[in-house]
């Protein structure tokens, strides 16, 4: 077990960690809040955007998504940098420990400071100007949504699983540019599945296909009328297959951080 | 301490740097590895601290495989890399981070030897010249009292006193229990510094010797005129010629690393033979 994991261990590297980052980490969160503070103030004022609940869930949504790739695609940046590399790899600790900690800032921590930062922003957009009708409520996390199984807070975090889980393995994997590397093949990948699902739900079903990411819902032409399948019930099975991924990919980049080398 | 067995290893598949190199490192001495640029010291260095994984062979150190960095090697390594990474931090908020990690660690050693060094205990190190990163983590390498100490190019970067001070601190940490291997290409660096020589050369370790071994069957002279004397290889220099002759009288001369490294490097025969022959023959 201590070849592979030590509490005492494992909590000096979180320190150590956090002693050599905190100063950036704190700097890139005060970027993050003034871009959420400047672009909600431009919405609210300029767009005159009214902060629904649904509003504020895509905004939630995009800021977790993006920023959290971004973020994480980081957290292994110093592997690509032969002389931080190696003062990270030969560190007397696991490479489980190594990548729990960057698993843990980038997943759990991240997630809840910029739920914080979010809500804290979410109030000042609500207040600093009125539109005419109720007040606008800050809409709950933990409220469910119709056509998905699970709360808000469920299915950000499902989702955040997969591109966090993503951008976690480009980080290991490329050297530099880990994020603009990882969207592209991201991207040239979700085209591929999406073309080959079409293609075979076609080939299935003998209709014609309306364009859907995998395991999302089902569209095609009846009649020439578009027909929407999206079973509730069956909704678990893509978070299902979201967080599976995820896990996968989690998997091959601890292997991928254990096969560095410099 | 270290064994390294049939290594093969390259950046490239078709180009390897070794291949079938052995070689076994003992404690308690200090080995100078010495080799031309590009010659793959630092990649060498690296396969023995489990940065690079050999493609064929094994790589050990107390036994233990070194590939897959288990915490066991680590713990009793400290490697100096030529580009050094330093933190955010003073020397002794690094120190508060990181001593924990290596069992052996003397704080009270760290700091006389940052004072030795003249490195200040409260400067922010990556705000540092290179010259003073290097000393801090020297310093640290030291104290961590780690069983090997590889260091690549340690010397790069230090001024002129703070080499004099590295070589006395080096001579003055090896214990029986440590090993302490040196790359570089400054060969003058080493000067009466190392205990054994090992040069690289065309992915192989051409020579392995000590340099009492080097002395006893090698002298080191300068002359005027070498007519008639046993002259295994010659360098012409400001003083007259500086050489390399068998010892065949039983006397000791200082060793010139750089004269021998040149006389090796540029395949000189006589020398290799001569150091590769057994010391009684």
């Amino acid at each position: 077990m201590n070849n592979i994991f030590k509490p005492e261990r494992f909590s000096r590297l979180f320190m150590k960690f956090t002693a050599e980052q905190y100063k950036s980490y704190l700097l890139s969160l005060g970027v993050l809040m003034g871009i959420l503070i400047l672009g909600g103030t431009f919405m609210v004022y300029m767009m005159n955007v009214h902060m629904e609940p649904t509003i504020q869930m895509i905004f939630l949504s995009w800021v977790v998504f993006f920023s959290g790739s971004v973020f994480t695609s980081m957290i292994f940046s110093p592997l690509g940098e032969p002389k931080k590399a190696i003062s990270v790899l030969t560190l007397p600790a696991t490479h489980f420990e190594k990548f729990l900690v960057a698993w843990i800032y980038s997943f759990v921590i991240f997630l809840a400071v910029v739920i914080a930062c979010f809500y804290l922003v979410v109030l000042f957009l609500l207040n600093i100007r009125h539109f005419p009708g109720p007040q606008e409520e800050v809409f709950n996390l933990f409220h469910n949504i119709n056509g998905f199984n699970g709360s808000v807070f469920f299915v950000v975090v499902s989702l955040y699983a997969l591109f966090h889980s993503i951008a976690f393995y480009g980080a290991i994997c490329f050297k530099k540019l880990h994020f603009v590397k990882t969207a592209l093949i991201f991207f040239l990948g979700i085209a591929v599945l999406i073309i080959v699902n079409n293609i075979y739900t076609g080939w299935l079903i003998h209709r014609d296909i309306i364009q859907a990411v995998p395991f999302t819902f089902l569209g095609f032409l009846e009649k020439g009328q578009p027909v929407f399948l999206n079973v509730i019930s069956f909704v678990w099975v893509g978070q299902l297959v979201f967080l599976i991924l995820a896990l996968m990919l989690w998997t091959a980049a601890y292997f991928r951080l254990k096969e560095k080398q410099v | 301490m270290i064994q390294i067995k049939d290594l093969q290893f390259g950046y490239q598949k078709n180009k390897p740097l070794f291949k079938g190199l052995h070689l076994n490192l003992t404690k308690g001495h200090i080995y100078g590895l010495l080799g031309k640029n590009g010659a793959g010291k630092s990649t060498l260095l690296k396969n023995m601290a489990g940065l690079a994984y050999p493609q064929h062979g094994k790589c050990y150190f107390k036994g233990i495989n070194v590939s897959g960095r288990p915490v066991a090697v680590l713990e009793d390594i400290y490697f100096l890399a030529e580009e050094l990474f330093v933190p955010n931090l003073t020397p002794a908020q690094f120190v508060a981070n990181t001593a924990y990690f290596y069992p052996r660690f003397n704080k009270a050693d760290f700091y006389r030897y940052l004072s030795i060094l003249d490195v200040d205990i409260d400067a922010i190190m990556d705000k540092q010249s290179f010259g003073q990163q290097k000393k801090a983590m020297i310093a640290f390498g030291l104290a961590a009292n780690t069983g090997l100490l590889i260091m690549d190019e340690p010397t790069n970067g230090l001024d002129i006193p703070s080499k004099v001070q590295f070589r006395k601190l080096i001579a003055s940490v090896l214990t029986e229990d440590r090993c302490i291997v040196i790359s570089t290409h400054q060969v003058r660096d080493l000067d009466s510094l190392i205990d054994t020589l090992l040069i690289l050369h065309n992915g192989e370790i051409i020579i392995n010797q000590s340099i009492d071994e080097v002395q006893e069957k090698i002298l080191f002279e300068s002359y005027h005129d070498t007519q008639g004397l046993p002259v295994l290889y010659e360098e012409t220099g400001p003083r007259g010629k500086n050489v390399i002759l068998k010892n065949e009288s039983g006397e000791y001369s200082k060793v010139d690393l750089e004269l021998l490294f040149n006389a090796i490097i540029i395949g000189n025969q006589s020398v290799l033979q001569t150091l590769k022959a057994s010391a009684h023959e």
